[in-house]
C-alpha cells in the first residue's frame, strides 16, 4: 500500500531530513514509526500525504507514484488517507460534529449519510455527547480524539497518525490504539508515528526506527 | 468497508442532480454561516455596491423617461403657415379648406387673426398690452399636424405650404426635437460609460473584499486541502459569497432608484404646475420607475459581477496556498 524506495528529503544544502529510506507497508498492516524528535517521522508522514514531494527516490501509495500527480489527482489521493495530526488541525469556528463531517462533505456524501457516519465515528472515540460543542471547549485529549474521528470517518484505505496518543492518558491511549487495530483488521494500512515506548512494546506491531533521517531498524 | 474517495463510485444509481444539489447546497449553507458570522461586513459591502450601481441605474431611469416624454412631444409636432397680413380672412379660410384635400393624413386647423388674438388674451398678463393696441397685429394661420411624425413628412408639407403665394412664413418645430434627441443620445453614451466604470470598480472592490476574506481563512483552507478538498471545493462558498454581495447590492440599488424616482416624480410635477397657466392642454408628467425586468436585470448583473470577481480573486489566491 505504501512503498518507499531510497527516498531522500532535503530542505536545503546540508539539511537532510531523510536519506535513502526504503520500506513497505502492506494492506491491513499496522506499523509503528519511532525515533527521537527530529529523526524525520513527521517528514515520512507528510510525504505519504503528498504535502511535500521527496527530493530523491520513489514513493508509491496505493499503486500510484506520487510524483507527477495533477492537482485534482492529489486531492483524490488525500481523500483515501485519514490523517491524525500532532496539533489536531481542527477548525474552531465550527462544531465538533462539523469538523468530523468535513472529509465527507469534501467527498460529497449525501447529507443524511454524513450525519449517520459522523455519529458513528464520534461514538467510536467516546465523544458522541460532545457533537455540538466547539472544539475550543474541549481538552487537549478530547481534541486529539476528534482528530482521530475525522481521520476514520471516511473509511480511508490508509491511516497516518502523528503522535496520536501524545495528549492521552494511558487508558485512553490503549482505547485509541484498539480502534486503529480494528481498522487494520478490515484491511486499512496504518502508520503511526510515536515515541511512546511503553505503548509500542505493549501492542507488539512491526516498528520502524528512524535515526537522523536513516532507517536504523525494520522491526 | 473500504470506500474512500468519491462516494458515487459505490452508489452508481445516485443521480447527478442530487450530487449537484448536495454540492451547492453545502456551499450555500457555508455562505449563510459566513454572512451570519459577519453581518456588518456583508451589510456595508452591499451598501457600497448598491450606491455604486444606483448611479448608472438613475441615468437609465432619466433617459427612459425623457425618451417617453419625447415620444409624446413628437406626436405633437406641427407645422404652422402664417398668411400675409393683407390676405383676407375668408380667402385664408378657403386656402386652408383646399389644403385639407391636398395634404392627406394630417389634421389641419385654421386659426383666424381674431381667434389668435382671443387665445393670446387668455394669458392674463398680456391683457393690458393687447388692450392698448389699435389693430390686431396677428396674422391668420393654418396649423398642420401630420398623423405620422417624421422629418420627411414634415418637409413635404413644408414644401406645399411654402409654394402658396399667400403664405408669408412657414415654421417647422422639429429642429429643436432633433437637438433634444442628440442630447438624449449623449445622455445614453454617458450612462454606458458610467456603467463600464462602475462595473470595473465593483470587480475590484468585491475581488478585494473576497481576497481578504480568503486571507483570513488561510488556516481553514490549508486544512481543507490537507484532507483532500479540491480548489473548486474551497472556491465555491467564496463565489457564492461574492454573488450574494452583488445581488444584495443590486437589490439595494433598485430600492434607491425607486425611492429617488419617486422623489423625482414629485419634483417634476411641482415644476410642471408652474407651466400650467400658459398651457392650453393640461399635461401630467408621470415619472415611470424601472420595469420589473430592468430591476431583475440589475440584481442579476450585480450577482454575476460579484460571483465573477470572487472567482478570479479566490483562484489567484489559493493557487499560492500549499497545504
Amino acid at each position: 500500500m505504501i512503498k518507499f524506495e531510497n527516498v531522500s528529503m532535503r530542505y536545503g544544502p546540508g539539511l537532510e531530513a531523510l536519506s535513502k529510506v526504503s520500506f513497505e507497508i502492506n494492506r491491513g498492516e499496522l506499523v509503528f514509526l519511532t525515533g527521537h524528535s527530529g529523526a524525520g517521522k513527521s517528514t515520512v508522514l507528510r510525504l505519504v500525504l503528498a504535502l511535500e514531494t521527496c527530493s530523491g527516490g520513489s514513493l508509491m501509495v496505493a499503486g500510484k507514484r506520487i510524483k507527477g500527480l495533477s492537482k485534482s489527482e492529489l486531492a483524490l489521493h488525500r481523500r483515501q488517507i485519514g490523517a491524525v495530526f500532532q496539533d489536531h488541525q481542527l477548525l474552531f469556528d465550527r462544531s465538533v460534529g462539523d469538523n468530523v463531517a468535513l472529509p465527507l462533505q469534501i467527498a460529497e456524501f449525501p447529507h443524511r449519510e454524513i450525519k449517520r457516519r459522523v455519529r458513528a465515528a464520534l461514538d467510536k472515540v467516546g465523544l458522541l455527547h460532545k457533537e455540538t460543542y466547539s472544539p475550543a471547549h474541549l481538552s487537549g485529549g478530547e481534541q486529539q480524539r476528534v482528530g482521530i474521528a475525522r481521520a476514520v470517518v471516511n473509511r480511508p484505505r490508509i491511516i497516518l497518525a502523528d503522535e496520536p496518543t501524545g495528549n492521552l492518558d494511558p487508558e485512553l491511549s490503549v482505547d485509541v490504539l484498539t480502534v486503529f487495530e480494528q481498522f487494520s483488521a478490515v484491511g486499512v494500512s496504518i502508520l503511526i508515528a510515536s515515541h511512546d515506548g511503553v505503548l509500542l512494546s505493549q501492542f507488539g506491531h512491526r516498528t520502524l526506527t528512524l535515526d537522523q533521517g536513516r532507517l536504523s531498524s525494520h522491526g | 468497508m473500504v470506500n474512500a474517495g468519491r462516494p458515487h463510485a459505490k452508489q452508481g444509481s445516485r443521480r447527478l442532480v442530487s450530487l449537484l444539489a448536495e454540492r451547492h447546497g453545502q456551499a450555500i449553507r457555508q455562505t449563510v454561516v459566513r454572512i451570519r458570522n459577519g453581518p456588518l461586513t456583508a451589510g456595508l459591502m452591499s451598501l457600497v455596491i448598491g450606491v455604486a450601481i444606483t448611479l448608472p441605474a438613475l441615468l437609465v431611469l432619466i433617459s427612459a423617461n425623457l425618451q417617453t416624454q419625447l415620444g409624446k412631444v413628437e406626436d405633437m409636432a406641427e407645422i404652422t403657415a402664417y398668411f400675409f397680413a393683407n390676405v383676407r380672412d375668408n380667402r385664408a379660410f378657403e386656402i386652408s379648406e383646399r389644403l385639407q384635400t391636398q395634404i392627406a393624413r394630417a389634421e389641419i386647423n385654421y386659426v383666424s387673426a381674431a381667434s389668435a388674438l382671443a387665445q393670446l388674451s387668455e394669458v392674463t398678463t398680456l391683457q393690458p398690452v393687447l388692450g392698448s393696441l389699435e389693430s390686431n397685429p396677428l396674422p391668420a394661420a393654418v396649423i398642420v399636424r401630420p398623423e405620422e411624425p417624421g422629418v420627411a413628412t414634415a418637409r413635404e408639407i413644408e414644401q406645399t405650404l411654402v409654394s402658396l403665394p399667400e403664405v408669408e412664413l412657414v415654421q417647422l418645430d422639429f429642429l429643436w426635437l432633433q437637438r433634444l434627441e442628440a442630447w438624449l443620445d449623449l445622455l445614453d453614451t454617458l450612462s454606458s460609460a458610467l456603467s463600464l466604470i462602475v462595473v470595473s470598480g465593483l470587480l475590484l472592490i468585491i475581488g478585494n473584499t473576497v481576497g481578504s476574506s480568503v486571507q483570513s481563512r488561510r488556516e481553514e483552507i490549508r486544512i481543507i486541502k490537507q484532507i483532500g478538498g479540491t480548489d473548486a471545493y474551497v472556491r465555491r462558498p467564496f463565489v457564492y459569497f461574492g454573488g450574494f454581495l452583488g445581488a444584495a447590492g443590486g437589490t439595494l440599488a433598485c430600492l434607491f432608484t425607486a425611492a429617488i424616482g419617486h422623489q423625482l416624480a414629485t419634483a417634476v410635477n411641482a415644476l410642471a404646475l408652474h407651466y400650467q397657466p400658459a398651457q392650453p392642454v393640461q399635461t401630467v408628467f408621470a415619472v415611470a420607475g424601472l420595469s420589473v425586468g430592468q430591476n431583475l436585470a440589475i440584481i442579476l448583473l450585480g450577482a454575476s459581477i460579484g460571483g465573477l470577481a470572487a472567482f478570479f480573486s479566490v483562484s489567484r489566491k489559493i493557487a499560492t496556498f500549499n497545504p
